[in-house]
């Protein structure tokens, strides 16, 4: 037998899946939705409301920036998990350390209201 | 993989003690400052001054400990003259940055320890030998200048410096990053002595790609010392910026990017390496002090001045050795003590909201207080390299070093545009002392200053005098430093040397 047999076989059924699908879909699915559908941002979902190019607060970027701040500091948790062993007492006080340093961070934006909505 | 033994952990933070206190000392000011803000204006500077004392006295220590290189950092005799420049210029701008921040409403506590941590940067860029930790100073550096560069948020040009300064500053680190894996691929070792000696004992082929690789941590390292053509930023940046932060970033920063230069250079990388910082250091000479006669704002004057004496000091670099280094630490003191001296009298001069930054609003201001006419008057002399001040001295042993070296064209251009630079270095004394104030010309400059701005003043025109004539002891205390590099250089080469060969074997080894 031709070891390349089984890529032609291979080829045969994903395109008579792809086709039966198509055709499953001709016949038991429900009629296109118009173009009004099509162009808009989320086909199946939420529908939209109204334009997102709106002006609001900037509050709210403050607070996506502390998030991603603290979030990024999150990741460098899992290199250290992953070399704990090796690294043993030494790699632990170095953590300790970090997230001391992170805490103070986390201390001063509370102190000095970033952290209230007002 | 051993794990790292208890006696490697003790060198290593006495190495980087005197950085990690100065890291420690900005985030009790920043917590100090954000819990009492009442008592902010004067207990985050006694802090940050506190601190500043406190990261010297550990530098001293570990000065003397004569540690051997642990980890990326070494503590030898050049980070400790180098740390304590960068220490005193710190000092130095807490004093400055007093009158200035209290005038402007600026005195919130992240202010100063802002300050401190891209001190702490300064330091750990000329305290690494490797490239990685050197990056890592390199933004430690850089990430609060940019926040101090618009840090008056009010006005808009603060923002547009803030912004310029970021962008850029941004684009210069990829570079040193690129730069540096370039370097790692080409000799298997971040390590910069280590790099530097695999290339030139050819026990790794690829050269072009080494050299590229230290040319794109040149261009990232000139970005930040303001060489030419790396330098469209700085009049801008310079002038928007709060002034204080100003006198920061020409004094720390440049110096920042000259130690991690001497470190560089000392790793021995030469032919066409010698031929770049040639042509940076002629180009920077000739087109600062061409720009900067043109000049009519007395901040983008002191900007394009300051990119002048990047090249001076890039032709002490060049020369290398223990002449050209020494001779670079010395300069980089005297620029310190002059530039922030002349930033000082440009602080008192403005007045509030900075209304007067034109020379021309300086016109006979020396009649008025003869205090800021004659200070103004020794900086703007040692600026220009007049004898008998810092800034004469400064250049002779600069030039000296460079003619010692092997380079007399260089010194003659040197020479010639210094020439070049008396020029509006006096205009500006020439304004305030010979011409008449107008009555109903724009806003007048302001010449009352509380008392601590008067002394901080004087204080830095005795300097400048004494760095001038008393040159010779702190010429010596330079000379140790630039020695320490020379010897931690050939005790890196002798220590680690990791075969090359094993490199390549061990990568297809594991791909098998």
């Amino acid at each position: 037998m031709n070891p390349y047999l089984p890529i032609l076989f291979m080829l045969v059924i994903a395109t008579a899946f792809a086709l039966a699908a198509m055709a499953l879909a001709l016949f038991v699915g429900r009629p296109r939705p118009g173009p009004e559908r099509k162009f808009a941002p989320y086909e199946c979902g939420i529908e939209p409301v109204g334009s997102a190019r709106d002006r609001f607060p900037v509050k709210f970027y403050l607070v996506a920036m502390l998030f991603i701040l603290f979030d990024i500091e999150v990741i460098f948790l899992y290199p250290w998990a992953v070399v704990f062993r090796q690294l043993g007492v030494f790699g632990l006080i170095e953590m300790a350390i970090f997230l001391g340093i992170l805490l103070v961070g986390y201390i001063y934006v509370w102190r000095v209201g970033a952290l209230e909505w007002q | 993989m051993t794990a790292p033994s208890l006696q490697i952990i003790t060198w290593n933070l006495w190495v980087s003690a005197p950085v990690c206190a100065l890291a420690a000392s900005a985030m009790v000011t920043l917590i100090a400052g954000a819990f009492w803000p009442a008592f902010a204006r004067w207990l985050t500077p006694c802090l940050a001054l506190g601190g500043i004392a406190l990261t010297a006295a550990f530098t001293i220590l570990a000065g003397m400990l004569g540690l051997p290189p642990a980890g990326m950092q070494v503590m030898d005799s050049f980070t400790v003259v180098f740390d304590l420049i960068i220490l005193i210029a710190a000092f130095i701008t807490v004093l400055v940055s007093n009158h200035y921040v209290t005038r402007e409403n600026l005195e919130r506590g992240e202010y100063y320890a802002l300050m401190m941590l891209s001190a702490s940067g300064a330091m750990l860029m000329a305290a690494s030998d490797n490239y990685v930790m050197m990056f890592l100073g390199l933004e430690l550096l850089s990430i609060p200048l940019y926040v101090l560069a618009g840090f008056s948020r009010g006005r808009s040009e603060s923002q547009e410096s803030a912004l310029k300064y970021l962008l850029l500053g941004a684009f210069a680190s990829a570079f040193f990053v690129f730069g540096a894996a370039l370097v790692f691929s080409a000799t298997g070792s971040t390590n910069i002595v280590v790099a530097g000696d695999a290339t030139e004992r050819a026990l790794v082929g690829t050269t072009p790609i080494y050299v590229i690789g230290l040319a794109m941590i040149l261009t990232a390292l000139a970005f930040k010392v303001a060489l030419v053509p790396f330098h469209m930023w700085t009049p801008d940046v310079y002038q928007g910026a709060p002034t204080s932060v100003t006198a920061f970033m020409a004094v720390v920063a440049k110096a920042a990017g000259f130690g991690a230069l001497a470190r560089v250079a000392a790793a021995g990388p030469e032919g066409s390496w010698t031929v770049l910082l040639w042509g940076l250091s002629a180009a920077t000479m000739i087109w600062g002090n061409l720009l900067a006669i043109s000049q009519n704002n007395i901040k983008r004057l002191l900007a394009y001045s300051s990119i002048a004496h990047a090249g001076y000091l890039l032709m002490g670099i060049l020369a290398g050795g223990r002449a050209g280094i020494s001779a670079v630490l010395f300069y980089l003191l005297a620029y310190a003590a002059m530039t922030f001296g002349a930033f000082a009298a440009v602080i008192i001069l403005a007045g509030r909201g900075d209304g007067a930054e034109d020379i021309e609003d300086y016109r006979g201001i020396a009649r008025r207080s003869p205090l800021l006419g004659w200070t103004m008057a020794i900086f703007m002399f040692s600026l220009a390299g007049l004898p008998p001040f810092a800034g004469f001295f400064g250049k002779l042993y600069l030039f000296s070093a460079a003619v010692e070296a092997g380079y007399p064209g260089l010194t003659v251009l040197a020479v010639l545009t210094s020439v070049m630079g008396v020029f509006y270095y006096l205009r500006v004394t020439v304004v305030m002392w010979m011409q008449e104030p107008e009555a109903e010309s724009g806003p007048a400059a302001q010449t009352s200053a509380p008392l601590l701005s008067r002394l901080v003043l004087s204080a830095l025109a005795v300097a400048v005098l004494a760095l001038g004539i008393f040159s010779s002891p702190v010429l010596r205390w330079t000379n140790s430093g630039s020695a320490g590099l020379e010897r931690s250089a050939e005790a890196a080469i002798q220590m680690t040397l990791p075969e090359p060969t094993n490199a390549p074997a061990a990568l297809s080894g594991g791909s098998r």
